[in-house]
């Protein structure tokens, strides 16, 4: 497993971000840190770590901000699907559509 | 190759202070932001400009020479010293860096920069040693469109795709849906400084059939049927995307009445021997052309009726 995560002090090292930052991320819920013999962070985690960096970096946005935002875009993913679905069915119903 | 006016797109003046660019660049992130814009070609495009003015004009280096040679970029002698000596850097940064360059989604590397970026700065230098390029890690997402027919979208089957030059065999379950996104871990660009790779993204077109319509699970489809096999009762072959199944007529039955065939439909994504139904709409074919014995027991039927 030990290739599919990256140490937690590498990561802060990487990403360039402040420790306290990926500490209110994990606090937060919006990062798992695993906790063994060292801390680690799972490879699937980056793509969203890496999503709050930029929104940290480019719109200086902090950690209630992100909560908020991630959980809209959430929000706004899960509606994007209803939609797709709706289509779907208004195509059935006119196929010149 | 048009001169870009940097401070326009920020909206702040020439004389801006570092402070006003940085406060500008991020207003109009948060607007313009490809993430809070998914899809958004438009967005992204315009963030791609604000990214490339902020990169320049939040650089003193970069700045001092923008301001002096921007909209006489073509004609400075000392211009063009100036780029042969950056393209020197930029051999010896490229040298040492591997030439190594990656984006993911929302992020950019300096192939998204504009011509005119690339003529006054040279490639390479969108991204500041030591900052941006040693913060990457994780390799770029891959985006794709994959088409499939109705009947390719019924059956499990493995297709080949051809992504970034490389070719990958891909499983494709059964019951996909339209406008369905699957993701494929590792199948994107290749992440740096050991990283993981990104992501690939497919998402799928399932074209209409003209048989058959999908609303779900189930599949819709209409079947012809004779005026006595409505009247009288009888069986009836009906094609399903599977092949022909036999369906019995309850003496009596009406035109454009709908009868279900349970299991007949589309195949449950990812739930083995699940399946939706099959509707058939029966449409009762009125004979239009009627011998004279047709004719004289017609009139005669016609006759009892009353």
């Amino acid at each position: 497993m030990s290739e599919k995560r990256i140490l937690y002090s590498e990561c802060i090292r990487i990403y360039e971000v402040e420790e306290s930052f990926i500490e209110s991320l994990h606090d937060s819920g919006l990062i798992h840190v695993v906790e063994e013999n060292e801390r680690f962070i799972e490879f699937e985690e980056l793509t969203d770590l890496e999503q709050f960096v930029r929104w940290h970096n480019d719109m200086d946005i902090n950690v209630e901000g992100i909560e908020a935002l991630h959980h809209m875009l959430g929000r706004v993913r899960s509606l994007q699907s209803e939609i797709d679905r709706l289509r779907n069915e208004l195509r059935f119903y006119r196929p010149e559509m | 190759m048009a001169y870009i006016d940097y401070y326009n797109i920020l909206g702040v003046s020439k004389n801006a202070s570092a402070d006003d660019i940085k406060k500008a660049y991020r207003k109009l992130a948060r607007k313009l932001h490809p993430d809070l814009n998914p899809n958004d070609k438009e967005a992204h495009k315009k963030f791609q400009q604000l990214n490339e003015a902020n990169e320049v004009l939040s650089d003193p280096e970069k700045r001092a020479k923008y301001d002096k040679y921007g909209e006489n970029w073509k004609h400075g002698e000392e211009y063009e010293k100036a780029q042969q000596q950056y393209q020197q850097q930029q051999r010896q940064w490229t040298g040492q860096q591997g030439g190594q360059t990656f984006y993911t989604e929302g992020d950019f590397s300096d192939t998204d920069f504009s011509d005119f970026f690339h003529s006054m700065f040279g490639s390479g230098f969108s991204q500041r040693a030591g900052s941006r390029s040693q913060r990457k890690y994780k390799g770029g997402d891959f985006q794709a469109e994959l088409h499939l027919s109705l009947r390719q979208a019924m059956h499990t089957h493995k297709q080949e795709l051809a992504v970034d030059g490389k070719n990958i065999r891909i499983t494709i379950p059964a019951g996909v849906a339209n406008g369905q996104k699957i993701k494929l871990s590792g199948y994107g660009q290749s992440g740096v400084n050991g990283g993981p790779n990104g992501d690939l993204y497919i998402t799928f077109v399932v074209e209409d059939d003209v048989n058959f319509k999908r609303l779900g699970n189930d599949l819709y489809t209409s079947a012809d049927i004779g005026l006595y096999t409505a009247v009288l009762g009888g069986e009836v072959t009906v094609t399903t995307l599977d092949g022909q199944v036999k369906m019995k007529i309850k003496p009596g039955t009406q035109s454009e009445s709908k009868v279900r065939l349970k299991g007949k439909g589309f195949p449950v994504y990812k739930k083995d021997d699940q399946f939706g139904d099959l509707i058939v709409t029966l449409k009762v074919e009125i004979p239009k052309h009627l011998s004279s014995k047709e004719q004289e027991l017609f009139t005669e039927l016609s006759k009892l009726d009353k």
